[in-house]
């Protein structure tokens, strides 16, 4: 019943054997103990559950493990490069992006998604591009001024956002 | 240190994944919890079949309730609340709620549990358990609950299960004087507070030092501790439990439900760790809900605008268990009259039972009600003088001449509700001026004429906060000057790791980087309460700030010893002591903490080491307040509601620290435009929920927030230490009667608003049959 699949997950290549149903979140989450990335509905309406996957933001519930078979995925634990925070990472902190932290995983990617489309959005192309992810604490304030921040400190670095993950 | 918008120190574990919220908890040979739920809204459960979901691979275990002699215990009768106190409550009946019940009241209602080695596998053996019903009729509203054949939710139970009164004043001759005589009834739907982490639990019996670890999603820790350790009698200590990282509460998460007693039960028997993660779905279903609120409410008038009394009769739904009572019919007549005078006052109330999961508090906990009644009054008395909102508000507003004031109201801990050094008119004014309002009132007029329909709403809200009875903190400062505050209230994203530090560092005069939170654990603390009623910065706050100061001094006598000098010459800054004026002559905290340990001059000061543990009493809640005003575009073909301009004020005492005071408003405003736009529980007849999904239950998105033009005026109170008040439930209270009266306007007095939330197809079926 069982099947083989090789996933890379923040630049790891992970062979695991996995039942058919298994969904990609669960994979992440109970098979390779990346909790990093979170479930919040049963519908594909929060967006808590969002990763990248070869280079665009999917919500992980709605995918089984099998359908990543040799995927490259990046998650929330993936994003940091040698202990230094994303900028997106950064800004979320900064600017009080998150109350609870629960959707904010789920939120930063998203966020990567939208800045590689909009590298310089407009605050009607942050609210729309959001509206996946759900936050219950924060009214989005915080979480929209982040990502007007993050896309400026990405285009000071000339941290050209690119499509790969 | 203190009022400055410093970064979050928690962020850093959320925003790189590293957070550990219950659902992540993963232990060695775990296993895995689904509950099977009645289907049927009343039903008698006359048979489980378990046998073909014992053959399902992975499944170790159903239980039914019956296995066990502790499982057949009840929750606690009164979820932590205080109020059969209340003066209000002339009866209140209180059935016992079992953790496996012979009879389901509502759909969701748990009945079994599979116990699997994976949730999938659980989740399999669930499909498998087959329940024979007895189904018996269900109520779902309070309107056929109420009727004489009504169905009996409980055997020998009215389903009125309380009743309250309370008049203050002499209602009959306000009427007898009136000049105007309104009457209103207004409606307020059942709401959940919809927390992106549904509810979880885990737990695990540790042999080695015979101690139940759980860790739960609960807002009020040291309750469940109880819970747990009084079914299976044993010592509270021997029941650890942890709820650190929470992903939201907002009130839910403030109750005992079934789940949070019966996994540690189940875990403790089976010596395995056991784990339960709620779907959203069950998050819907068989988590409790706010319960709708109807009031049917009666004003007397003076044709100048002056409201002479009020007489109101509240009825309210607590689903199939009342574990609150009356506590938030309670929290609204005590918001009730918000910033006015009302000098005559008459309120009378009910709790109805229905076949639906149980009430319990959300966001705000009847304060929404509470304003959305006195708001809709105000303008009804306006829309009858022709007066002007504001100049209806002017007319009645408490002011500073009238403080102290008292509005003939007991608050839940017995005190008279007294309002004092709060300036209301300023609130108005400030609004008033934010929001130009002159200028939108002419604006209307002109974009009337072009077909456009602009309305201006007005609400003003008071927040009492900071409930007792107390809280404690213990402040320690180890060998290398890293201090540690432990407090007995937990997060579910409030800020307190660096709210609680700012005020150490303030007190103590330890650099914030050195100082770490740790709450949410009832190992730290022997007695704590938890997080809810908008009471931990006042009630922990300034358990910190006392205990810091007790260390302080601790410091400074052993200090003034060792340097030589005199106390008072003492001075503490960035984690170094020195003497006043000879930078030289100076040591560090962490040196003194070291010194401090074997010290003789420490037996005077309290026992060796540098730490203290205090407590806070409130002498009764502090009252903060706030202005809203809303200007929104009404589209009348389609029902569309634009927030074209959204003015909060608000006074929430001296902020602790200003960025995350305006994350609370923010965030707590948009839960109220939820409430206003489309939030809403449904129930069919048969008690079916029909907003089983987060597709079928609105929850704002980034899109639906406007900008929010923040305005913070602070009036400190003297009622404690740090001269604050509180925040958390001051956000939702205003918006839903500010665009509710802006949306009124907006359609020119066409109809009247009294029903939330104002949905699109509710404002065209009001534009229809007007
Ligand atoms: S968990 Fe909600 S969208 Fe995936
Ligand atoms: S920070 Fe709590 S849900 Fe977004």
């Amino acid at each position: 019943m069982k099947r083989t699949i090789s996933v890379t997950v923040n630049g790891k290549v992970r062979r695991e054997s996995v039942e058919p149903r298994l969904l990609l979140v669960h994979f992440l989450r109970d098979v390779l103990r990346l909790t990093g990335t979170h479930v919040g509905c049963d519908t594909s309406q929060c967006g808590a559950c969002t990763v990248s996957m070869n280079g665009l933001a999917v919500k992980s519930c709605t995918i089984l493990a099998v359908q990543a078979d040799g995927a490259e995925i990046t998650t929330i634990e993936g994003l940091a490069r040698d202990g230094a925070l994303h900028p997106i990472q950064a800004a979320f902190r900064e600017h009080h992006g998150l109350q609870c932290g629960f959707c904010t995983p789920g939120m930063i990617m998203a966020a990567k998604q939208l800045l590689e489309r909009y590298p310089a959005p407009t605050i009607e192309q942050i609210r729309d591009q959001l509206d996946g992810n759900i936050c219950r604490c924060t009214g989005y304030h915080g979480i929209i001024k982040a990502i007007e921040a993050a896309a400026r400190a990405m285009a000071e670095k000339g941290q050209a956002p690119t499509t790969g993950s | 240190m203190l009022g400055k918008a410093i970064p979050r120190k928690e962020d850093q574990r959320f925003i790189t994944g590293a957070g550990l919220y219950v659902e992540d908890v993963q232990l060695p040979g775990m296993l895995y919890a689904a509950f099977v739920r009645s289907a049927y809204a009343h039903a008698y459960i006359r048979r489980i079949d378990v046998e073909r979901a014992r053959n399902v691979p992975g499944v170790v275990a159903v239980i039914t309730g019956k296995e066990w002699p502790e499982l057949s215990a009840t929750l606690p009768e009164l979820n932590g609340s205080v109020t059969l106190t209340s003066p209000y409550i002339d009866s209140v009946k209180v059935v016992p709620h079992h953790l496996f019940p012979e009879k389901a009241c509502y759909v969701g209602e748990q009945i079994a549990v599979v116990i699997a080695e994976s949730a999938y596998a659980a989740a399999d053996g669930v499909e498998a358990v087959e329940v024979e019903y007895e189904p018996l009729p269900a109520v779902a509203s309070w309107e056929e609950a109420i009727k004489p054949e009504a169905p009996r939710i409980h055997k020998g139970v009215d389903n009125t299960v309380a009743h309250l009164k309370h008049e203050v004043g002499d209602v009959e001759r306000a009427f007898r004087d009136a000049e105007i005589v309104l009457e209103k009834r207004l409606e307020t739907q059942s709401l959940k507070s919809m927390a992106i982490e549904c509810r979880a639990v885990a737990a695990q019996w540790e042999e080695a030092t015979g101690t139940l670890n759980v860790w739960s999603t609960c807002q009020f820790h040291y309750m469940l501790r109880s819970a747990i350790a009084g079914i299976l009698k044993m010592p509270a200590e021997a029941v650890r439990v942890m709820a650190r990282d929470i992903g939201g509460g907002f009130g839910l998460k403030g109750v005992l439900h079934a789940e949070d007693v019966i996994i540690p039960l189940i875990a403790y028997r089976l010596k395995r760790p056991l784990r339960w993660a709620e779907t959203r779905m069950e998050h819907m279903t068989a988590s409790n809900h706010s319960g709708r609120q109807v009031h049917d409410v009666r004003i007397a008038a003076r044709r100048d605008g002056t409201i002479l009394g009020m007489d109101l009769k509240m009825y309210k739904e607590v689903g199939a268990y009342d574990h609150f009572d009356m506590m938030l019919q309670i929290n609204t007549i005590n918001h009730l009259t918000t910033h006015y005078k009302v000098p005559n006052i008459r309120v009378e109330g009910w709790a109805i039972a229905t076949n639906t999961s149980p009430g319990s508090p959300y966001r705000g906990a009847g304060r929404v009600e509470a304003v959305f009644t006195m708001d809709r009054v105000l303008d009804a008395v306006a829309r009858a003088t022709g007066l002007d909102p504001i100049d209806v508000r002017l007319k009645n507003i408490v002011t500073p001449a009238d403080m102290p004031y008292r509005n003939g109201m007991i608050y839940r801990d017995g005190v008279p509700v007294t309002y004092d050094a709060i300036d209301f008119p300023l609130l108005l004014e400030r609004a008033k001026q934010r929001a130009e309002y002159d200028l939108w009132r002419r604006r209307q007029q002109e974009y009337r004429a072009a077909g456009r329909s602009i309305g201006i709403g007005i609400s003003s809200y008071v927040e009492a906060g900071g409930l007792g009875p107390c809280e404690g903190a213990t402040v320690s400062i180890d060998e290398a000057g890293r201090v540690t505050v432990k407090v007995g209230v937990n997060s579910q994203g409030q800020s307190h790791e660096t709210t609680l530090a700012q005020i150490c560092a303030h007190a103590l005069g330890a650099p914030i980087d050195d100082i770490q939170v740790l709450g949410g654990d009832t190992s730290l603390m022997n007695i704590g309460f938890g997080t809810g009623a908008s009471r931990v910065a006042v009630n922990a706050g300034n358990a910190v700030y006392k205990a810091a100061v007790a260390v302080r001094r601790k410091v400074v006598a052993l200090a003034s010893g060792i340097l030589g000098c005199t106390e008072d010459e003492v001075e503490i800054a960035d984690g170094i002591v020195s003497v006043a004026g000879a930078r030289q002559n100076q040591t560090t905290l962490g040196e003194l903490a070291r010194r401090a340990l074997r010290d003789r001059r420490m037996a005077d000061l309290g026992g060796p080491g540098l730490v203290a543990t205090e407590f806070f009493y409130p002498k009764t809640v502090t009252w903060a307040s706030g202005v809203n005003i809303a200007v929104v575009e009404v589209d009348r073909e389609t029902g569309h509601v634009d927030i074209l301009k959204y003015v909060f004020v608000h006074d929430c005492g001296l902020p602790l620290n200003p960025m995350v005071v305006d994350g609370q408003i923010r965030g707590g405003f948009t839960q109220g435009l939820g409430i206003a736009l489309g939030e809403r529980v449904v129930y069919d007849e048969e008690g079916q929920v029909r907003s089983g999904s987060l597709m079928d239950y609105y929850v704002p998105r980034a899109v639906d927030v406007p900008d929010l033009e923040l305005d913070h005026v602070t009036f400190p109170t003297p009622d404690n230490p740090l001269g604050i008040k509180s925040v958390g439930e001051s956000g939702p209270n205003s918006p839903p009667a500010a665009i509710a009266a802006a949306i009124e306007d907006a359609l020119g007095g066409a109809v009247e608003i009294n029903t939330l939330p104002v949905t699109m197809s509710a404002i065209l079926q009001a534009l229809r049959s007007s």
